[in-house]
């Protein structure tokens, strides 16, 4: 079995995303293509050199020495649990703005972080929600008479 | 020079008369309130307000507009300070050493340099505009495709100084932000580039969205999973050190940097097209290169406040210039507020700059007096904001993450906007956790398609005859200055290396 690291992980998103927009500058005309196709071959050529180097070490070494500090990730347990969480919060988010819609899907959205995520009692989670659907709906849509998205919900 | 100066007086005087001097106060105290939200920009701010200005007389309009202008500028900077959240793009380059400023609980001054640095830039850019009032239209016909593309490059240059023996992961970052700024239609064949057959990605990938998701957002997961207490470390006041009084001196100490980030603030403004971004960037660049001993530029150097801050600021003084003399609008706000002079009859051109001159007067002395005021207030305000350093970071990340959603939408109106900060925001959070910059992609980003038809352009004139690049002088300085900042951090390494 083969074991990558999630620093290379992230070098092989960059490899795949960018051989992808190579790939598609290739069915461009001949002015539209030059600039994409150029860029992505030098960046190929790029990630080629940052995998060796992480390969051999160099880099993961070299950077560890610079940024020694601030810089090293954290990889207990109980770092990637929060790490699930706050991702399954963040994929929430649009959701309740596309439900929703802005004023009302984001000020229940926050009410329940600060209820579930930062354990805040309901009264301190319902008065902060009260106060960002004022800015919202209040502020910006009645008073600066700003559009804001108004969710599946709504219409 | 006479009649330059009699309209100048005038204007001053219109300023300064009652109840005008009413206007710019108003428009500027609600802009920094509104414009606390990110993505409001003062463009969005102008163009909200012009149906409510329409019965207006021209004098007001101009001073509303000027505050407006001056004090959404502002707040952008403030909450990338303190949230690492830029306001509006040019902001982007202030939170490099901003926000880490905040993290060591020196908010305060860093909010205090910013502050002044912000409003001497303006001081600087609005002197360098009204010297240039009589030489308007001929200043203006220096800058062809040639010397955009330089520019464009000494921008992009900029990745060099930002890189930090990181230069492998930075070139990769700015490959990538080139390639996601060709998103949307070729500006010359009109072919859909990496549009994935989206309508929405046709007009390509939104700015703001991609700074929210790749500095805001992944600050809020990486804050929400590290258990850091607060903003600045720990909880409690004892965390904030540092004073508005300190980063004020710091300012004073570094008056040759502010000048010169003033200028390129001012010039790049003068640019139509080119923006404020650029010119933060590029003020961070050459403070950055220009730093003796190398600094700790991207953790917290003073230097990396005051640079950005002052060209940011002082490029809205730049930025009147092609709009009252040609009327091309260098950036948004210079377009809305375009359309705002056209909608009280105020037609920029020659007509403007001799008849009309002290209403230009009365323009720039209202920016002039809103740059200061936000400074004024920011200063008076930077105890009580420098408290949201501290407060629980488990309180403030839901209450970010809902303002970046909403800057995101409101930035351009698309619901799209909102899918692409979040994304950008996951992708963030891994850079900055593996140790990738994630500035580099940004100025790529920003800076890709200018280049590119820029680059165009000038390949056909070269291509047609028409263009010497020996004969145009402001090229040749530009390009020796992009020169200069790409040889000068491999210059001042080798000269490091050398003793040891």
């Amino acid at each position: 079995v083969i074991r990558v690291s999630e620093r290379t992980l992230l070098t092989l998103a960059f490899f795949l995303f960018v051989a992808a927009c190579g790939a598609a500058s290739l069915a461009l005309g001949e002015v539209a293509r030059l600039a994409p196709a150029s860029v992505a071959l030098v960046t190929l050529a790029l990630i080629g050199v940052e995998l060796f180097q992480a390969g051999r070490g160099r880099g993961g070494r070299r950077a560890s020495s610079r940024h020694a500090v601030r810089k090293e990730p954290d990889r207990s347990p109980v770092a990637g649990r929060d790490e699930l969480a706050m991702f399954a919060w963040l994929l929430l988010l649009p959701g309740f703005a596309m439900a929703g819609g802005l004023a009302f899907g984001l000020p229940v959205f926050l009410a329940l972080y600060l209820r579930f995520r930062s354990r805040l009692g309901w009264t301190s989670a319902l008065a902060a929600a009260a106060v960002l659907w004022f800015v919202l709906y209040g502020v910006l849509v009645l008073l600066l008479r700003v559009r804001l998205y108004e969710g599946l919900l709504r219409t | 020079v006479e009649t330059t100066l009699h309209a100048a007086w005038e204007g001053l005087q219109l300023v300064f008369s009652w109840p005008n001097i009413l206007y710019p106060i108003a428009g500027t105290l609600l802009a920094m309130v509104v414009a606390f939200l990110p993505g409001l920009s003062g463009a969005t701010l102008m163009a909200l307000a012009i149906p409510f200005t329409l019965s207006w007389e021209p004098v007001p309009v101009m001073l509303t507009f000027g505050g407006l202008v001056g004090g959404a500028t502002f707040m952008g900077s403030m909450t990338a300070i303190l949230f690492n959240v830029p306001g509006s793009g040019p902001s982007a380059a202030t939170l490099l050493d901003g926000y880490p400023m905040a993290q060591q609980g020196r908010a305060r001054t860093a909010i205090g340099c910013a502050a002044l640095s912000s409003a001497l830039g303006s001081s600087i850019g609005i002197f360098i505009l009204i010297l240039l009032v009589p030489l308007m239209r001929e200043a203006i016909v220096w800058f062809g495709p040639a010397e955009m593309l330089i520019l464009t490059l000494w921008g992009l240059s900029t990745i060099a100084s930002i890189a930090k023996g990181r230069m492998v992961r930075a070139l990769i970052a700015a490959g990538v932000g080139l390639l996601l700024a060709f998103v949307g239609q070729d500006a010359r064949t009109g072919e859909a580039r990496f549009t994935a057959g989206l309508p929405a990605l046709q007009d390509g990938l939104g700015f703001i969205p991609v700074v929210l998701g790749l500095f805001s957002v992944a600050e809020m997961l990486h804050l929400g999973v590290s258990r850091r207490a607060t903003i600045a470390g720990r909880a409690g006041r004892g965390a904030l050190t540092g004073s508005v009084r300190e980063g004020a001196r710091a300012v004073f100490q570094h008056l040759g940097l502010l000048l010169r980030s003033s200028t390129i603030g001012t010039v790049v403004g003068i640019i139509p097209g080119v923006g404020g971004t650029m010119a933060s960037f590029m003020a961070y660049g050459h403070a950055v290169n220009s730093a003796r001993g190398g600094g700790t530029f991207g953790n917290g150097d003073i230097r990396g406040v005051i640079a950005p801050e002052a060209a940011h600021d002082a490029k809205d003084g730049g930025a009147l210039v092609p709009v009252l003399a040609f009327g091309i609008p260098g950036n948004e706000s210079t377009a809305v507020l375009m359309a705002a002079l056209l909608l009280h009859g105020l037609a920029p051109g020659r007509e403007l700059l001799t008849s009309g001159l002290t209403l230009v007067f009365v323009l720039i002395w209202s920016l002039f007096l809103s740059n200061w005021i936000t400074s004024i207030v920011g200063v008076l305000c930077a105890r009580p904001l420098s408290y949201l350093t501290i407060l629980r970071v488990q309180v403030l990340t839901p209450i970010i993450l809902t303002l970046v959603v909403v800057g995101a939408f409101i930035a351009d109106g698309r619901l799209v906007d909102v899918f692409v900060a979040l994304g950008f925001g996951a992708l963030g959070y891994y850079m900055k956790k593996h140790d990738w910059p994630r500035m580099p992609l940004i100025v790529a980003l920003l800076l890709g398609r200018a280049f590119e038809v820029n680059l165009h352009v000038t390949q056909r004139l070269y291509e047609l005859g028409r263009l010497d690049l020996f004969q145009r002088p402001i090229a040749m300085g530009l390009l020796l200055l992009t020169i200069a900042t790409i040889l000068m951090p491999l210059i001042r390494r080798q000269a490091r290396s050398v003793p040891s």
